[in-house]
């Protein structure tokens, strides 16, 4: 079995991946930058948030901001230790597979 | 973005965690708002007081550093209004923020010890020094030389500003906001136009 079947399934999905990746760098984000920045649609990126935070690697924050309604996305400390732990077995797995980096 | 459920290799997987995080470090673009506006305010503030006091021999010449006033309330708007329209908020951005606040109050600090106790001429040195941390330290932090330049000419003129007097101290003050603040600044905002283009 390789390094890469064991991979964490939450993230091992490109939009997950990806608002996770945003999200690593960053304080927050509103979800129209991750929007506008994973080039996903507004309804499967809502569903995939959600997802994350029923995981705990992300809280979502919900308000308003000039009327309109605004949301918030942030990486949990749960989501951090996740998304270390998913780059270290992908390391892994290219190390002992340098052909398929 | 494909659907979620797509079967991602490897591959694709590093490409996408490096693309996100490019994508996300674009966010600390600096257009040198912040240099612009404080290093033309101290540099027309300190010149025209050596002009007002030394050369016209004005009584008040100090009153011109009242143009502080306009960079706190320049500094407050464009705060208030970047974060309004920001949707993204980086943590070195935080970081930065609290430390030229940090700064900022040491600034003030210096400036009511002289202002109480020591003369403004003990003062200025070490004003020229702090200005040189602030500038330093950015420069660092960006990987962005000419700040990291102008915060060590700043540290050698702070050196030099101990050993004249007061009116020189003032054209030393001009110097150090022209080399740490005016060049750097504008050569931020060119690149950050150049990005944005």
């Amino acid at each position: 079995m390789s390094a890469f079947e064991s991979l964490d399934p939450m993230l091992h999905s490109q939009l997950r991946l990806a608002v996770m990746s945003l999200l690593i760098g960053v304080k927050e984000a509103e979800f129209t930058y991750i929007k506008e920045k994973t080039e996903a649609t507004a309804g499967n990126l809502s569903v995939q948030i959600n997802k994350l935070k029923e995981a705990g690697y992300i809280e979502v924050h919900k308000s308003f901001k000039d009327n309109y309604p605004l949301t918030t996305c942030k990486i949990t400390q749960q989501g951090v230790s996740a998304f270390e732990q998913y780059v270290n077995a992908l390391k892994t797995y290219i190390d002992s597979n340098p052909k398929n980096a | 973005m494909e659907a979620s459920s797509s079967k991602l290799t490897e591959t694709e997987s590093w490409e996408i965690i490096q693309n996100m995080i490019r994508q996300a470090k674009n966010e600390m673009r600096d257009d040198g708002f912040y240099y612009l506006l404080w290093g033309w305010l101290v540099f027309v503030a300190s010149l025209s007081h050596y002009v007002l006091g030394y050369v016209l021999h004005y009584r008040h010449p100090y009153a011109v550093w009242l143009l502080m006033l306009v960079g706190i309330a320049g500094t407050i708007y464009q705060s208030v209004r970047k974060s309004k329209t920001q949707r993204v908020k980086t943590h070195m951005e935080q970081f930065i923020g609290s430390f030229w606040l940090g700064i900022f109050i040491a600034i003030v600090v210096v400036l009511l010890g002289a202002a109480f106790k020591t003369g403004y001429a003990a003062a200025y040195p070490a004003l020229i020094a702090i200005y040189g941390i602030g500038t330093f330290t950015s420069g660092r932090l960006f990987r962005f030389t000419p700040l990291v330049i102008g915060g060590i000419i700043s540290w050698a003129i702070a050196l030099v500003a101990f050993f004249v007097s007061f009116p020189v101290q003032l054209l030393l003050l001009a110097l150090t906001v022209l080399v740490s603040y005016l060049i750097p600044g504008y050569i931020l905002k060119a690149g950050y136009r150049h990005e944005r283009v």
